[in-house]
């Protein structure tokens, strides 16, 4: 492999090695939304219908983490789209679970391995736009559909709170992406010496 | 130029991974071709993944391994340059807890003992936070103790706050997640594996008791996302590190 490298040769090689990263914290979801199904499920038509996404997303990562062992891995676009998908999966358990408003709804924190493995994969202007974009949607969807969190302000805390560490798992994913290119390109050039 | 077997894209020669759909373009067989258009094999003209000729078509692994011993460079030395890199997440990490922290005790006080607690254990985070920022600006080196002590002390600042504001029903648990991830790419996986074991345990322990109610699911979840953010960050930094070990680099 080439020491010195493009700026574009260095991001299609972050691609390849990243994604393994984005494939297990998927799994992470999905282990997690199958034992959550499991564990409200009252009836077999709510099981059938809450175990459904969860399926489509298993095939989705089936594909993709079989794509990788396989040694042709997704490309830049195909993760782009998993990743609105997943984040799409999650604003939705998040908005759409009956009978708890969206604050009082814990699957936001789904959202955290899914943006720190984009992180590891994208450059930072790329996946902080991403978390940028989750934050708005979450924080949209919250007030939007409960309006009395903006007359509470314990919930306009705890809303803070949660945006302040969406923010923080993305842009420290960001920062540790850029410090470990720095380090190659640094240790490279002292290589090349 | 280099055609993508997977996509068709044609890539630069020097490319190991097409910069159209990012497979492996230096797999066995890849076709390349000439200056001329004529076909070649990559096989034949890269045997090794990461290896790179060098100009006197002596292998640069060859050359190098020879002046090397076959563990070089040691485990430990590798294992501290990952702490010095990942220390700077750790403070970067610490200072946006000391700075949510405070914003948030002063935009909705609680009551005058719990904002107290919170207060003092903040600004004393921010003071050891500053100090430990000097020691890295000043490049200066200090016992390979003190950030494992600091990530425990974070452990131990989030846990407290989290007990002290309600336990189970305290929103604060999130701020475990910002410093998972630090420690995952700080420490050696056996060292990370023990604080973020310590902190995801020590929060289970707290929750432990209303695991049993409507929310225990949500319970639950929260656990197994804060080992999902550890697992991440351990993968991606042992991806990392073999990238630069395959790829001959020092560290």
């Amino acid at each position: 492999m080439q020491r010195v490298r493009s700026r574009e040769q260095a991001a299609s090689e972050d691609i390849y090695f990243g994604q393994v990263v984005a494939n297990w914290a998927r799994w992470f979801v999905i282990g997690s939304g199958v034992l959550s199904i499991l564990w409200l499920a009252e009836d077999t038509a709510k099981l059938i219908v809450g175990v459904l996404p969860i399926v489509g997303l298993m095939a989705v990562n089936f594909y993709l983490h079989g794509r990788l062992l396989a040694g042709r891995p997704a490309n830049r676009v195909l993760i782009g789209i998993a990743t609105a998908i997943d984040i799409v999966l999650i604003t939705g358990l998040v908005t759409l679970w009956p009978g708890v408003p969206p604050l009082d709804n814990g699957f936001f924190v789904m959202y955290y391995p899914i943006l720190l493995a984009f992180a590891f994969i994208m450059e930072p202007r790329i996946s902080v736009t991403c978390t940028l974009a989750v934050m708005l949607v979450y924080g949209i969807a919250v007030i939007s559909l409960d309006t009395s969190v903006m007359n509470d302000l314990d919930a306009v805390e705890t809303l803070i709170t949660r945006l302040i560490t969406i923010c923080a798992i993305g842009v420290l994913g960001s920062y540790f992406w850029r410090m470990q290119r720095a380090r190659r390109r640094q240790s490279a050039a002292l290589s090349e010496d | 130029m280099t055609v993508c077997q997977s996509c068709g894209s044609r890539n630069d020669k020097s490319f190991s991974f097409c910069t159209a759909c990012g497979s492996n373009i230096m797999v066995e067989g890849a076709v390349g071709t000439d200056s001329v258009g004529r076909e070649t094999s990559q096989s034949a003209r890269r045997p090794s993944m990461w290896q790179r000729p060098s100009p006197q078509g002596e292998s640069r692994e060859t050359s190098e391994s020879a002046r090397r011993p076959s563990s070089w460079p040691p485990a430990w030395a590798v294992s501290s340059e990952d702490l010095i890199h990942g220390q700077m997440v750790l403070i970067a990490a610490r200072w946006i807890f000391v700075g949510a922290g405070m914003l948030l005790a002063l935009l909705n006080p609680d009551a005058l003992g719990e904002l107290k607690v919170q207060i003092g254990l903040v600004l004393t985070l921010a003071v050891a936070n500053f100090f430990l920022h000097a020691q890295v600006l000043r490049k200066q080196t200090m016992p390979s103790f003190v950030p494992h002590l600091a990530s425990a002390v974070d452990i131990g600042v989030i846990t407290t706050i989290v007990i002290v504001a309600g336990g189970a029903t305290s929103g604060l648990y999130v701020f475990y997640f910002p410093a998972l991830f630090a420690i995952s790419v700080t420490f050696p996986t056996g060292m990370a594996v023990i604080l973020a074991g310590s902190a995801v345990g020590l929060y289970a322990l707290v929750v432990s008791p209303d695991l049993g109610g409507d929310t225990g699911i949500f319970l639950v979840t929260r656990v197994i996302m804060m080992i999902a953010v550890v697992t991440c960050g351990m993968i991606y930094r042992g991806t990392e590190r073999d990238r630069r070990r395959e790829a001959g680099e020092p560290y």
